[in-house]
């Protein structure tokens, strides 16, 4: 099985001033393989944060290696980072994080705006495959909505569309339940399985121990992963 | 994501409407100054243009419009006499002032009867465009004259106990406010003679060289012919020169206006887009990291400035009419402007787009700046 993520060594440094820094990662080492769904678990200042954005692409590591789907991304440039960010990952955010201005369809269509130009499709294939992927979370009937007028759940469903829309990797899932009442988080969590068994890769970093069942759990102290 | 620009722009409809009202007004006191000064130098153009192809003979410099020189008849009739001059088409005239009310006065110019071709050559008249074999108190007025004069032709009225005969009124020479030759009354050289109290004198000569003599030898051979320290013969662009320095003073204070009103246009997007920028951060760090490009991001920016810029710059130009009109009516004329001139939709197209662009490229620069791991956990 290929890993959709195998990070080796990884090491985060933050200067904070007045020459004090901060290691946020101490040489932690993950593996995920395709098709596996994730709990990333630990308390607060473990070094989920820093994880999550080494893994999201959207940090580099200060020490060691990160492989995404095969491809080094430790060393990656800027713009290396941000093709990788639109072409192989879908975020889903604790606070939705939908575009206000733009209706349901048109969140979900973004993210393939921001393909690579090989990649590219028309605008035509574009609106069909955001209404195939708002079929998938059931809200097709909402379609030109915009986020305002949705509840935090039917949000939520808004961003797992968006994040399934260009085929991702894998799925970067940060406190999907976070903002959620306990109904919306079955809801949204049954979403993510339902999503996983067709496929696709989910990585979700919570702390609510309600929400990881059948899910592989990886806790995280202290800056690197403890044992399983 | 021109569409995307659309959609915020209407999503933050209040303050997009007021930074639209903001450029509009710009835009309009742009296209206003920008009139008044095509107006100003039509006006001038068009003065210079009753002398093109043609010399004029003048005491005492290139004082176009001649007014303030005094010269013999002998010495005109020498002028005019010149081998190079086409006696036809050239004039002596004799310009002073005609009062119009307690307060203002216009211009009288007297000419040479049946030489009226030398200054009224390619203008249209309506009734007779020549004095000759008409009455001396016959006299063909400026559009501008005879709407002072409430006189059209056929009429008489008098002035300063004179009764004066309308036989031909002249057609309006530029689009905007009057000219010289629009504000003048043309009478007999006699006539202004008469009621100026100065016989045997004439303010200049206008002269059309003869066939076949070229404007330059003209203008050596008559200067060679008369002492250059007192007489001077000038061309049309002589007289635009002088006609332009004139107003030069006019132009750069015009000109100070409108640098002065870019630049607070200019810093209104710029501060709005800003404003804007920091409004956004959340969603520009979303964008980001669902792999939007900084050049995108910059684009966004650049895409919503232009297009308040545009749209301010739209109405601005529809607006630009209705207002000038209301300052010439408040500055007191009578005739008014139905087209703006290309040359003034394109520099308000050119004004539009570069404070559109340029007011946008700072918070542009700045959006492109954001940190998407910062922005996402910005509230």
């Amino acid at each position: 099985m290929t890993n959709v993520v195998l990070g080796k060594e990884l090491w985060k440094r933050y200067n904070i001033g007045e020459g004090i820094q901060v290691h946020a990662l101490r040489g932690l080492n993950i593996t995920v393989d395709e098709g596996e769904f994730i709990s990333i678990m630990g308390p607060s200042g473990s070094g989920k944060s820093t994880l999550l954005n080494l893994i999201g692409a959207l940090d580099n590591p200060t020490k060691g290696e990160l492989f995404i789907d095969g491809e080094k991304i430790s060393s990656m440039s800027e713009s290396e980072l941000t093709k990788m960010r639109a072409e192989k990952i879908g975020f889903i955010f604790q606070t939705f994080n939908l575009l206000p201005a733009l209706t349901v369809r048109d969140n979900v269509e973004f993210p393939m705006r921001n393909l690579s130009r090989d990649k590219k499709v028309d605008k035509i294939s574009r609106i069909k495959r955001a209404e195939e992927c708002l079929e998938i979370v059931d809200l097709g009937h909402r379609m030109d909505y915009l986020p305002a007028k949705l509840s935090g759940g039917e949000r939520q469903r808004v961003a797992i569309a968006r994040a399934l829309v260009n085929h991702p990797k894998f799925i970067l899932a940060d406190e999907p339940t976070g903002n959620l009442d306990s109904e919306a988080s079955d809801n949204i969590i049954k979403l993510l399985h339902h999503i996983n068994n067709e496929g696709t890769t989910v990585i979700m970093v919570t702390h609510d121990k309600e929400i990881i069942n059948n899910t592989r759990i990886l806790k995280i102290r202290d800056g690197v992963i403890e044992p399983e | 994501m021109l569409d995307i620009a659309f959609k915020d722009l209407k999503s933050k409809k209040s303050r997009t409407t007021m930074v639209i009202i903001g450029v509009m007004t710009c835009v309009l006191l742009i296209g206003v100054i920008g009139y008044i000064t095509y107006d100003l130098q039509e006006s001038i153009q068009a003065d210079a243009n009753s002398i093109a192809g043609k010399l004029v003979f003048e005491k005492y410099g290139t004082g176009y419009p001649p007014s303030g020189s005094i010269i013999s008849e002998n010495v005109s009739d020498q002028v005019l006499a010149n081998s190079v001059v086409n006696p036809d088409k050239s004039t002596a005239l004799l310009s002073t002032a005609l009062p119009l009310n307690s307060t203002t006065s216009v211009g009288i110019v007297g000419i040479t009867q049946g030489k009226e071709r030398a200054l009224i050559n390619n203008i249209k008249v309506n009734g007779k465009n020549s004095l000759l074999g008409q009455s001396n108190n016959s006299v063909i007025l400026g559009s501008q004259a005879a709407i002072n004069y409430n006189v059209t032709v056929g009429d008489t009225f008098t002035v300063d106990n004179q009764q004066l005969k309308v036989i031909g009124v002249m057609q309006k020479q530029s689009i905007g406010s009057a000219t010289s030759l629009d504000s003048t009354v043309f009478a007999s050289l006699q006539f202004v003679q008469n009621i100026s109290q100065s016989p045997g004198v004439v303010t200049a000569d206008i002269i059309t060289p003869n066939n076949g003599v070229s404007l330059q030898d003209a203008q050596n051979t008559l200067q060679n012919s008369f002492n250059s320290s007192l007489y001077t013969v000038y061309t049309q662009q002589d007289a635009l020169q002088v006609l332009n320095s004139n107003e030069n003073a006019s132009y750069v204070f015009l000109d100070l206006i409108i640098a002065m009103i870019l630049i607070v246009s200019a810093i209104l997007i710029m501060v709005v887009m800003m404003m804007s920028v920091k409004e956004k951060t959340k969603d520009i760090g979303t964008m980001r990291a669902l792999g939007t490009s900084r050049m995108r991001i910059m684009l966004l920016i650049i895409y919503e400035s232009l297009i308040i810029s545009c749209i301010g710059g739209i109405i601005g130009l529809i607006l630009i009419i209705p207002l000038y009109n209301l300052f010439l009516l408040l500055a007191g004329s009578t005739s008014f402007s139905y087209t703006i001139p290309l040359s003034i939709v394109l520099e308000i197209a050119v004004v539009v787009i570069v404070i559109g662009t340029f007011s946008g490229l700072i918070p542009a620069y700045q959006a492109t700046r954001i940190s998407p791991i910062e922005a996402l956990r910005y509230e």
